[in-house]
């Protein structure tokens, strides 16, 4: 069931999500469905030479756990944009959660919509990213 | 120091036809269940002609359709100078226009927009914006993709 706009409040949470571990196998599945072979994703010895201390997850594949927390509430076609910015690296052990709430609700181009801020955290709760969506409800 | 005269020079056509085992590969990768990222008939039951590509899927036309074209942003920044180890990715926003399905062939236009230095406390960094406009055959834009992409010195 989608959410309703008019029973919706600034403030409200939505449903979190908190995805397994990320595992080394996960990092490797990744690389080959998005394409993007960088190293330091997979091969210890480039993450070590990078500086990181072992591999590193994509940025794009916590991107896309949060974007799994957004296509749980809304559809997809209801998402009208999506943005974050990258701020800490995950690596394989980090047991991601997904939180967001609703900080606006508005009208633009004859839909109502709403604006969503949203975070990935790891289980010691650093951030990984921070942005936010809008939603036609 | 990066080179400056890529900002609005014109790059290759980034080129991806969506297929469905890649639109399911890439749900599988992210642990996303969603029934309507993987099952045909699942999708048509939610009312959709075909499975539908997650939010992230256009990441996929910037790798493989960017790669396979001489256009991938770290191909790119490579050229222009950077340590491909030392490129970070700082942020990524898509607008939507429409759904992906199975069968949609995509365009991208990638551009660089801007280089901006800043002097961070393990040294000076570039910050790269960039813009990739897709469009599917019928040349309606279905996605715009805008990324900073930090570069390390």
């Amino acid at each position: 069931m989608t959410p309703n706009y008019d029973t919706i409040q600034v403030g409200d949470e939505l449903p979190s999500l908190t995805k397994p571990p990320i595992t080394e196998v996960q990092l490797v599945r990744y690389s080959g469905a998005s394409g993007d072979f960088n190293p330091i994703h997979t091969v210890h010895q480039a993450g070590v030479e990078a500086g990181n201390n072992g591999v590193i997850a994509h940025g794009m594949l916590i991107m896309g756990f949060a974007a799994q927390m957004i296509t749980n509430w809304v559809r997809p076609e209801q998402v009208r944009k999506f943005g974050v910015r990258f701020t800490g690296i995950s690596r394989p052990g980090d047991a991601i959660t997904v939180r967001g709430k609703v900080v606006e609700k508005f009208e633009a181009d004859g839909e109502r919509r709403v604006r969503c801020e949203v975070e990935a955290v790891d289980q010691t709760g650093h951030r990984k990213l921070k942005g936010e969506f809008i939603a036609a409800l | 120091m990066l080179d400056h005269s890529y900002i609005g020079k014109k790059l290759p056509t980034i080129r991806y036809q969506v297929d469905a085992s890649k639109i399911r590969e890439l749900a599988l990768a992210l642990g996303d269940d969603n029934p309507i990222f993987h099952d045909k008939a699942a999708a048509q039951a939610a009312g959709y002609p075909d499975i539908v590509a997650p939010l992230t899927f256009p990441t996929l036309f910037r790798f493989w359709g960017g790669t396979a074209a001489g256009a991938e942003t770290r191909g790119i920044l490579q050229q222009m100078g950077a340590n491909v180890l030392r490129i970070l990715h700082g942020e990524e926003e898509y607008e939507y226009f429409g759904l992906l399905h199975p069968g949609d062939q995509i365009t991208g236009e990638l551009e660089i927009l801007s280089i901006e230095r800043k002097e961070g406390s393990a040294g000076p960094m570039d910050m790269v914006k960039t813009r990739a406009t897709y469009r599917k055959q019928t040349g309606e834009v279905v996605v715009i993709a805008r990324a900073t992409m930090v570069v390390r010195w």
